[in-house]
């Protein structure tokens, strides 16, 4: 015990330097790690892993019997704004449980899938363009397989389509897909291989085809 | 300025360097051992009941789906004894969990396989008939809806979030390379700095104090950031996530406390080891006595040459010591 009397009584000017040093180290760890927890609870508290109900599970219902349903925009709340969430998208089988924004930037695929303004959106009746980032929100796309159900839940309308191709493409590769078809179509890519942070050369493509969802009526403005 | 303080401060400003480097390795290496883990996550799932309360989930779906196609109840207990037991539920998630971790492959695992053709036996045992159509279209619908909950169901839990971690695997060995040359280097620095052996010591060891209580009180503010609660109770994986992030500020605890009394121990130790030198600073001060007596006249009147090799010896010794030693008396 002397010898920590003895310790306190003259180191005291380093005991207290150790103890600044901490408090300032700390500091230096909460900043880092702040960011990295603060996503880590943003994406478990927010996404459900809740079984589908029995409704939610796909059927395959033929589009072309059924009359389409159709729904005004101004209805609920105009045409999404850029950066908006305007929506939600999962893919049966697999992890993809995500919000879905309007536009493609940065801050859109930090907080989940970003949509393509220069495609159409869900309703629309052409090809809905969807990105996310493999190290995140579409990490479980290896997952996904062919008939698995795409549902888009919009504040308009719940929108189903159908796996019909996966693909690895080129990220210039002009073929892949096409965004001047009037089918209402969806196309979802991110990059690959799966899981990389870095930017690479190369995305993987799934290809869905409509299944059932309400149609955007035009509207005079 | 003066040099002295310049350098206590270049000193202490690099056993803080030492301390963030040693703090951020300890952070790194727990975030090694826990969380960025595949079998850290699996031990998480099965100590908290996920398996059990995940296999009991399924079964309930599926059973609604089958007894709703046509199938008796207790036919479709049957298929479910038979298709969704705990240790297929298992392998199903660990299979999605090891594509994760591991590599790239894809999980192409077939659930329910022929199915079908078990249920329009047992619908015949059943009812000793033939199904209708209807009732043979309902089974198939049947057989691809539970595969589909059951695919739904064995994905890895708490998936974004562990997607979010994942991707700081690839940093681990390039981050703890860098903080290992930092670490180095501020320590060289360090030494470079200390008049001795024991100032470096003592430097060092309150530096690494300093990453131990960094650690210890990164890993309060972790533990009392209410993560318990982030997950909705109600979810199966709730239990599962509590206990799977857990291990990572309880890890930094345990790195801050070792780290701590890893530096205590060595400050204690420095500071038995300067008690014997303090003995001989004090026989030396005693010895010194005598030799102040005789130059007292000559103080009054100090030569210009004495007083500037006493300077050139520098601050740490004594003037009057170094006179003695060196200087052969003279009168002026």
């Amino acid at each position: 015990m002397s010898h920590w009397k003895e310790l306190l009584k003259n180191k005291r000017n380093l005991l207290l330097a150790a103890a600044g040093g901490g408090v300032l180290t700390a500091l230096v760890l909460t900043a880092v790690l702040v960011p990295i927890v603060g996503s880590v609870r943003d994406s478990v508290s927010e996404f459900s892993i809740s079984l589908p109900e029995r409704e939610q599970v796909p059927v395959s219902v033929s589009a072309e019997t059924e009359e389409r349903e159709t729904v005004k925009l101004s209805e609920y709340g105009g045409y999404p704004y850029y950066g908006e969430e305007y929506g939600h998208l999962t893919i049966s089988g697999t992890a993809v449980d995500c919000g879905l924004y309007y536009g493609d930037s940065e801050v859109e695929f930090s907080g989940g899938a970003g949509t393509y303004m220069g495609a159409c959106i869900p309703g629309e009746g052409g090809s809905i363009l969807i990105g996310g980032h493999t190290g995140t929100y579409f990490r479980d796309f290896e997952s996904a397989a062919l008939g698995a159900d795409i549902c888009v839940e919009t504040r308009w309308g719940t929108y189903h389509y159908e796996i019909t191709d996966m693909q690895v493409i080129r990220y210039d590769d002009p073929d892949a897909y096409d965004l001047e078809t009037d089918e209402e179509n969806i196309l979802l890519y991110t990059c690959y291989p799966f899981g990389q942070i870095a930017v690479t050369d190369y995305r993987y493509m799934i290809y869905g085809s409509f299944v059932s969802g309400p149609e955007i009526a035009e509207e005079t403005p | 300025m003066s040099r002295e303080r310049l350098r206590r401060g270049l000193a202490l400003a690099m056993a803080f360097c030492a301390a963030v480097a040693l703090a951020c390795a300890a952070l790194t290496a727990v975030f090694a051992r826990t969380l960025a883990r595949e079998g850290y996550l699996d031990g998480a799932l099965r100590r908290s009941g996920y398996y059990d309360e995940l296999t009991q989930r399924i079964r309930d779906d599926c059973s609604e789906i089958l007894t709703a196609a046509g199938l008796p109840e207790a036919q479709a207990g049957q298929v479910l004894d038979e298709y969704v037991t705990r240790d297929q539920v298992i392998a199903g998630v660990r299979e999605h969990i090891a594509a994760w971790f591991d590599g790239y492959d894809s999980v192409n695992t077939a659930y329910f396989p022929q199915a079908v053709h078990w249920f329009l036996d047992l619908y015949w045992e059943g009812t000793a008939d033939y199904p209708s159509p209807e009732v043979n279209l309902a089974l198939i619908e049947a057989q691809a809806s539970c595969e589909t909950i059951f695919r739904d169901a064995v994905r890895v839990p708490f998936a974004n979030a562990v997607s979010i971690l994942l991707q700081y695997r690839q940093m681990i060995w390039p981050a703890l390379g860098t903080e290992f040359v930092l670490l180095l280097a501020a320590l060289a620095v360090l030494f470079r700095l200390s008049l001795d052996m024991r100032e470096f010591l003592s430097c060092a060891a309150a530096g690494v104090s300093a990453s131990g209580l960094g650690a210890l009180l990164t890993s309060a503010v972790l533990l009392c950031s209410g993560y318990a609660g982030w997950r909705d109770p109600a979810e199966p994986d709730a239990a599962a996530f509590r206990m799977w992030f857990a291990g990572f500020p309880r890890g930094l605890l345990v790195a801050g406390v070792l780290l701590l009394a890893a530096g205590a121990a060595v400050l204690v130790r420095t500071q038995r080891a300067a008690e014997p030198v303090r003995e001989e600073s004090a026989a030396q001060a005693a010895d010194a006595e005598p030799v102040r007596e005789e130059p007292a006249p000559q103080e009054k009147q100090p030569p210009a040459r004495v007083w500037a090799h006493a300077r050139a010896i520098g601050p740490a010794r004594s003037v009057r010591t170094d006179r003695a030693a060196h200087i052969p008396q003279r009168k002026i």
